[in-house]
């Protein structure tokens, strides 16, 4: 598979072509020229190598002229002003449903602040009715100054039977 | 990849592409149109090899120019121009490659023939041989016998040569534009110049056609 002697050949046609590019450094540039001046096959094959690249020159150049370079600019030009549109369209359509959105989220406020505000003006009422069966009781409770006698009451269910009552 | 600034510093002074391109990324029309009039015979003449036809190519081309501006915002100064602009006509080629192949594919399923793909080297052969009835070639017809020769190039080789030949760029530029090393893109280019030379040379010896080279 790794055979040395190809390995060698593709080592030194790599190094012949890089040669011929300038691509080579100072000292890989010497060993070249060295080798060249001493192998008459070597040297054959690099003046082969510079005939076929001249060669390439021989090839038509292009030349296209003014008329691509207008018809580039307007396509480029056209190609912008679509994307431009394309950009503002979304935009427009972004700015449709801001709206839609925004009122969603003003309605979905509104709810809330409703709900809020009706919990906040609810609790006053919710504690009155806890406390009712206090502010029923307010002047009994005034005229018993004993707390414990409150409690012996309570202890024989009296104020069961009131609640009880009024469920 | 960062980049440094010093390194950008360079491009900007040494290339005066960088500095049109620096003036397109500002939104400068003119400039734009002056590039486009600088590169678009290279950018044509390189897409004309790889796609092999030249309608094509102008569309191919259309089409980096297109890129080129659409980049233009995130367009920094990291190499020259010129191998920024062929590293897009490059992908612009592959992608355009890799369509037409997809369409290969759905088109041989019914029966369609391969029309597109690259010359065989007996069928190059033939037609070059054909150009040739005598041993003195005259230049279209070296000309012809040169590009029937750079068609029957595998791809790569192909690209990295005319890169190499015709936008004079070295191999660390080569290297950039096709995204690979540098040592592979010497051997790419030796593999190149090599089949070239065994493929032209029994032409310009004898005024042979490379398979009956081949054969003797």
């Amino acid at each position: 598979m790794n055979d040395p002697n190809h390995q060698h050949d593709t080592t030194i046609d790599e190094e012949l072509v890089a040669y011929l590019d300038g691509e080579l450094d100072a000292d890989a540039a010497r060993r070249v020229a060295a080798r060249l001046a001493e192998d008459a096959e070597l040297r054959q094959k690099l003046e082969q190598h510079q005939r076929t690249w001249d060669l390439l020159d021989e090839l038509p150049r292009t030349d296209v002229g003014e008329h691509f370079t207008q018809t580039t600019v307007e396509m480029v030009a056209v190609s912008v002003a679509d994307q431009v549109d394309d950009a503002s369209r979304r935009n427009s359509l972004r700015a449709k449903f801001g709206w839609l959105i925004g009122g969603g989220v003003a309605v979905a406020a509104s709810l809330a602040g409703y709900a809020l505000v009706a919990s906040i003006v609810a609790a006053p009422n919710r504690q009155l009715v806890e406390d009712l069966r206090v502010i029923e009781n307010l002047d009994a409770y005034r005229a018993v100054e004993d707390i414990e006698f409150l409690r012996a009451l309570e202890r024989e269910g009296l104020f069961a039977l009131e609640v009880n009552d009024e469920l | 990849m960062a980049v440094s600034e010093s390194s950008i510093h360079k491009y900007e002074l040494l290339d005066p592409d960088v500095r049109l391109m620096l003036q397109v990324r500002d939104d400068d029309a003119a400039a734009f149109e002056e590039l486009v009039m600088r590169y678009q015979n290279r950018v044509i003449g390189i897409l004309t090899h790889l796609t092999r036809k030249r309608e094509q190519a102008e569309d191919l081309a259309q089409e980096v120019f297109l890129r080129v501006f659409r980049a233009r915002k995130r367009y920094t100064p990291d190499a020259k121009f010129s191998t920024w602009l062929f590293t897009i006509a490059n992908n612009v080629a592959l992608n355009a490659k890799r369509t037409l192949a997809r369409r290969r594919e759905v088109n041989l399923g019914a029966g369609a023939r391969d029309d597109d793909g690259p010359p065989a080297l007996d069928q190059m052969a033939l037609e070059a041989s054909g150009l040739m009835p005598t041993r003195q070639l005259d230049k279209a017809e070296r000309a012809q016998m040169v590009r029937l020769a750079i068609e029957a190039l595998p791809e790569r080789q192909r690209v990295a040569l005319l890169l190499s030949k015709f936008e004079n760029l070295s191999y660390v530029e080569i290297a950039e534009t096709m995204e690979m090393t540098v040592q592979a893109t010497k051997s790419l280019l030796s593999r190149a110049r090599e089949n070239l030379r065994a493929i032209l040379e029994p032409y310009m010896r004898d005024g042979d056609s490379p398979m009956e080279a081949a054969g003797s």
